[in-house]
């Protein structure tokens, strides 16, 4: 291969430099107005770089009480609990409905592909969330939203797509369609798994929504929940009464919360991104 | 995204609602569809007689009293505790971060401990609120006390109240609210908030009446040679001054706005005196919506010339609202458009610019000009509702309302807004509770919008502040216009209200922006009479005739 002119190294080191520094730039923006105090906001115009004084109020005022550190913790076992869960049943449903042989699995992918297309709403979802019983359970968080269709159809076509030879020799050695799924169908699919755990993973750890129509009780809130309160409402934060300071600017705060919401997914998602392209890939394009 | 997913809702709580209210049957009313005036005779206002002497006094027209320190002695506002034991579940909307729960909140087990039972709080963001109380009808899960905004998406109120909620009118009419003495010393405006489909439902959350004309910084208008706003003869001065105000090359510009704020317009429709929504010629008993007005013409044109002087900000028709107070906190606009609320406290305006910039003197602005009124649109934060019960249960669930409606300077007031003396709060030398840290926390439970006394003005860190706002309310309240709708009831007001609201918005944006022409007002008039505008005012009209009393 040619090497690649001095000029050539140049141009390509300059664009490159120019699209990170793009995307560094507003997560820098972030951290910086996360530690400033109200002058620094109000002269920078609400986006500071570098704060002349950081202070770490924001963080102080998000992490007193407890709330945020319960909610972080209430998070951290939904999102482990409840992307265990979503892959076992998503495996199971797509190998399940990956068999040709199984009777009624077109019938029930339809099922699965319908609730893509359409959902069923907020006021039904719930009334079948409360006729279950699940009202104000951290099974709320999970249960409706176990399976996605999405990552179904990934899956099932990814597995449709192993060689089916293996899988007889296997069933002619003996193996139940168990054995076959774990010793041989998941090894093979590792990166892909890896990917829709990722997937669910972020959705959990995001997942808010839920948690608003569901559960009623403040303390079993999940991070995001809360997170997305300190946004919101930093908005029009009233004023706490009395001779009370406000803790820290609202924009402080409010970045703040996005550098506490986004810092574990952004540890998280280093290990898992060799997985990560390999994996769309082979179940986008073999599908 | 959010205003399809409400209307989404809106839809969904509709049909929820119609179909609860006539699996109701023989109990419910018949739910009123038609326009409806206002004959309830409303709960007579009887004043405590035994509040604390305010240091700037309130006048019987509404004007609060105010407070440069808090009272050093506290009394007793309910003698004994509402509750017998048992539970009441109350659904709130709150601006804060969540509070601590019970086991780690002193504050909340003192407020069990003072109502006599337990109370469960349902916490909910403010702007998830609608969502929420869909599900909750949806679900037949209404908690025993709740808040009602216009935008929750019922679509006929009036039914949903008759079969869901507790009629308070046999409660609370006239001097049978005496019963509840806290409750009483509310004056008559306020309750006229409650009135649903002809009847009392709502206990009200007062505010002051007005929501004001925005802030000025007085130091920048000082320096352009007003001391005074009396000083400014008249709109043409006005203008002149806004000029003056206006320096690009040092990045400050008279007013500063932000998306849905219309330039500012709010603040000139009521210097050119447009009616709050409608206009009732008490004669003929017409009414005339305020984009009808001559009045509401000459202040877009005004506003209009104001964009094309450069004297707004340019861009910031595109700004957040924390953007808007960013610039008008750092000093680069020398108007802007808020609440009064936005005035007082830790957070706001003053404290915040004094923060930034000690010379900094941020006031409200006054009605200025002959013509000049002033909104009555600031009334009540919200209006509650109590679910339907026996007359036991209502009673006590009131009982429970007084309880938080208890004045400025009592003990429950203090425990609500201070929360437990020692633990949430110390009180200074001059005997201000001070939050301490655990307090800020505890005192985020959304208490003080279950129901709530009139609202003193008081904040210990600006004596100069208490006065501003006590002047401004002084000033603005004799001047201000209400709705004559208020407490009347028009289905299509209801239902249209807010594809009617967008629309104008919308349109009177672009013409203030420039990117429509002025003439095209007569044609949004046109639209908007067609698309329910006429029909609203047929509605209320007849309303008004069936309404008890000169308005």
């Amino acid at each position: 291969m040619e090497r690649p002119s001095k000029a050539g190294l140049a141009v390509k080191g300059a664009i490159l430099l120019g699209v990170s520094l793009l995307v560094i730039y507003p997560f820098v923006g972030v951290i910086g107005t996360s530690l400033s105090t109200e002058t620094d906001i109000a002269k920078a115009g609400g986006f500071v770089l570098l704060p002349s004084a950081p202070r770490l109020d924001a963080y102080r005022a998000i992490f007193e009480g407890g709330t945020v550190t319960r909610a972080l913790l209430v998070s951290v076992l939904v999102t482990g609990i409840g992307t265990l869960a979503s892959l076992a049943a998503t495996i199971g449903m797509a190998y399940g409905l990956s068999r040709r042989e199984v009777t009624g699995s077109r019938a029930i992918l339809v099922v699965a592909l319908f609730t893509m297309l359409f959902n069923p709403g907020i006021i039904a979802g719930f009334l079948t969330v409360q006729q279950l019983g699940l009202l104000n359970t951290f099974a709320a968080l999970v249960l409706p939203s176990l399976v996605s269709a999405f990552n179904l159809v990934v899956l099932r076509s990814f597995f449709m797509n192993l060689p089916n030879e293996l899988m007889e020799s296997a069933r002619m050695d003996g193996a139940g369609d168990l054995r076959i799924l774990v010793r041989i169908v998941l090894p093979l699919s590792k990166a892909v798994i890896a990917v829709i755990a990722l997937f669910y993973a972020v959705a959990y750890w995001n997942a808010f929504f839920n948690a608003l129509l569901y559960l009623d009780d403040t303390e079993k809130w999940p991070l995001p929940m809360i997170l997305r309160m300190f946004v919101l409402q930093g908005r029009t934060l009233e004023s706490l009464g009395g001779a009370a300071e406000a803790p820290a600017p609202v924009q402080a705060i409010q970045m703040a919360v996005l550098v506490v919401a986004v810092v574990p997914i952004l540890i998280v998602y280093p290990f898992l991104q060799r997985y990560f392209t390999k994996g769309v890939l082979t179940g986008a394009i073999k599908g | 995204m959010n205003l399809s997913r409400r209307g989404f809702l809106g839809l969904a709580a509709g049909v929820a609602v119609t179909s609860l209210a006539s699996a109701c049957g023989g109990g419910a009313q018949a739910p009123a569809t038609k326009a409806q005036g206002l004959t309830v005779k409303l709960p007579t206002y009887t004043p405590l007689a035994s509040i604390p002497k305010p240091d700037l006094p309130g006048t019987a027209a509404g004007v609060p009293d105010a407070y440069f320190t808090y009272p050093k002695e506290l009394f007793k506002a309910v003698q004994k505790p509402p509750m017998s034991g048992g539970q009441v579940k109350i659904a709130m909307k709150t601006f804060l971060p969540p509070p601590p729960g019970r086991e780690q909140n002193a504050a909340w087990r003192e407020m069990e401990k003072r109502l006599g039972g337990t109370a469960d709080v349902m916490i909910v963001p403010t702007d998830d609120w609608p969502t929420k109380f869909s599900t909750l009808v949806a679900g037949g899960n209404l908690p025993d006390i709740f808040p009602y905004i216009s935008t929750q998406g019922v679509n006929n109120l009036p039914a949903f109240a008759a079969s869901q909620c507790a009629d308070l009118t046999p409660f609370l009419s006239g001097d049978k609210v005496k019963e509840y003495p806290n409750l009483a010393a509310l004056p008559e405006v306020f309750w006229k908030q409650g009135i649903i489909g002809g009847k009392l439902y709502g206990v009200p959350v007062p505010r002051n009446l007005v929501g004001g004309l925005g802030f000025y910084r007085h130091e920048m208008f000082a320096q352009a040679g007003v001391t005074d706003l009396a000083q400014i003869t008249g709109l043409d001065r006005f203008a002149e001054l806004l000029k003056e105000l206006t320096r690009p090359q040092e990045r400050r510009w008279a007013i500063v706005t932000a998306t849905g704020g219309v330039f500012g317009l709010s603040i000139f429709t009521q210097l050119f005196g447009v009616p709050l929504e409608w206009r009732l010629d008490k004669a003929s008993g017409k009414l005339t919506h305020a984009i009808e007005t001559e009045e509401y013409r000459a202040a877009l044109e005004y506003v209009i010339k104001l964009r094309e002087a450069g004297v707004i900000y340019p861009g910031s028709e595109g700004f957040d609202t924390l953007k808007r107070k960013n610039e008008f906190n750092s000093g680069r606009a020398a108007i802007t458009y808020d609440g009064l609320p936005a005035y007082l406290g830790p957070g706001n305006y003053l404290q915040t610019q004094k923060k930034i910039d000690p010379k900094a003197d941020p006031r409200p602005l006054l009605p200025i000009g002959a013509k000049a009124v002033t909104f009555a649109n600031n009334i009540a934060f919200s209006t509650n509702l109590l679910k339907k019960a026996g007359e036991a249960r209502v009673k006590e669930l009131l009982r429970v309302a007084d309880f938080f409606a208890a004045p400025f300077g009592s003990e429950e007031f203090t425990l609500i807004q201070y929360g437990l003396a020692g633990t949430d709060h110390t009180r200074d030398d001059q005997g201000n509770p001070v939050l301490t840290d655990q307090g800020a926390k505890d005192i985020t439970v959304p208490w003080k919008y279950i129901a709530a006394p009139t609202q003193a003005v008081y904040d210990p860190t600006s004596r100069d502040g208490v006065e501003h706002v006590h002047a401004a309310l002084t000033k603005m309240i004799p001047q201000a216009v209400y709705d004559p709708t208020t407490g009347m009831f028009s289905p299509t007001a209801e239902n249209k209200f807010e594809s009617l609201y967008t629309m104008r918005n919308d349109k009177v944006t672009s013409i203030v922006a420039g990117r429509a022409r002025l003439s095209e007002l007569d044609q949004l008039v046109k639209d908007w009479r067609a698309q329910g505008g006429d029909k609203i005012r047929a509605e209320f009209e007849q309303a008004l005739q069936q309404s008890n009393g000169p308005r």
